[in-house]
């Protein structure tokens, strides 16, 4: 329920850390020893502020959560005629802090993001890089079912010693996102997105 | 004659259909942003976007400068390459 709770009201990994002005986005993504929760607005097409919530569990059983207020900024973007290349940069302070840097490169077919975040707080640090590859093999039109393939690459230093890597498949529909995966070490990852 | 006058000036010439090019139109989601602006506009009737051609569609019944259009694109993120009025 508590899950489900931080699915419905919480930007997570490699997805839209800043949209349109005036936007709102709640999202979250949930694996077996992590969650990432978080809710925004976007205050211009730059910058945009909000809550974010993290859960990491350590192989022996430890957890650790920390809530933190965010601020997230569009550092760069290219608008290409038939491509986006955006750098974004991350910041939070709360009972803990965080730092971090992301890119992503898309066409309408093809996604390549990286985004590395360090996290912290008493007697505790860990960094977490996300690597992601997508290939959409139908280009839907605006109104349509829009459907990808992702490979996602991820290492956390707190919960695992090994890099997770995995397939997940991307939909989405309007203005909601949904993403469902596996990790080739038997993780199962869920991720939920909604721009208001 | 006066009353056809007045007729013939006044809402046909308000109602226009634009077309704006825009680049890095990519993500169908991300794009929701366009509609979401221009919906808030008074003088836009009907919002099309097109991700194969670039291009989104404003029927308008209202004056909506250039200006506006490339503020309300620019506010989504994204950036207008041309706009032809029909």
């Amino acid at each position: 329920m508590k899950t489900l709770l931080i699915m419905l009201f919480s930007v997570s990994a490699l997805a839209h850390p800043v949209i349109y002005q005036d936007g709102w986005v709640a999202s979250t993504m949930v694996m077996s020893d992590m969650t990432d929760a978080q809710a925004g607005y976007s205050f211009t097409p730059r910058w945009a502020g909000g809550a974010n919530y993290w859960r990491l569990r350590n192989p022996r059983g430890q957890e650790r959560e920390l809530w933190l207020g965010k601020l997230n900024h569009l550092a760069y973007r290219h608008n290409g005629e038939s491509s986006q290349a955006n750098v974004y940069l991350h910041a939070g302070l709360g009972d803990g802090w965080m730092g971090g840097i992301e890119a992503d490169w898309e066409t309408r077919q093809h996604f390549v993001g990286i985004k590395h975040l360090h996290l912290g707080q008493r007697e505790f640090d860990t960094d977490i890089w996300v690597g992601r590859l997508g290939y959409s093999p139908v280009t839907a039109p605006f109104d349509g079912l829009q459907s990808w393939v992702m490979l996602q690459a991820w290492h956390d230093r707190y919960s695992a010693s090994e890099t997770k890597l995995g397939p997940l498949l991307r939909l989405f529909y309007h203005n909601i996102l949904w993403e469902m995966g596996a990790t080739f070490q038997g993780d199962m990852l869920l991720t939920l997105m909604v721009h208001l | 004659m006066k009353w056809l006058f007045v007729l013939l000036l006044s809402a046909p010439v308000l109602a226009e259909t634009i077309q704006v090019g825009v680049n890095g139109m990519v993500c169908s989601m991300c794009a929701q942003g366009i509609k979401k602006k221009f919906g808030a506009e008074k003088a836009v009737r009907k919002i099309d976007v097109d991700l194969d051609r670039k291009v989104v569609t404003l029927e308008t019944e209202g004056k909506l400068e250039d200006a506006a259009i490339r503020a309300r694109i620019e506010e989504a993120g994204y950036a207008v390459t041309r706009i032809d009025r029909q």
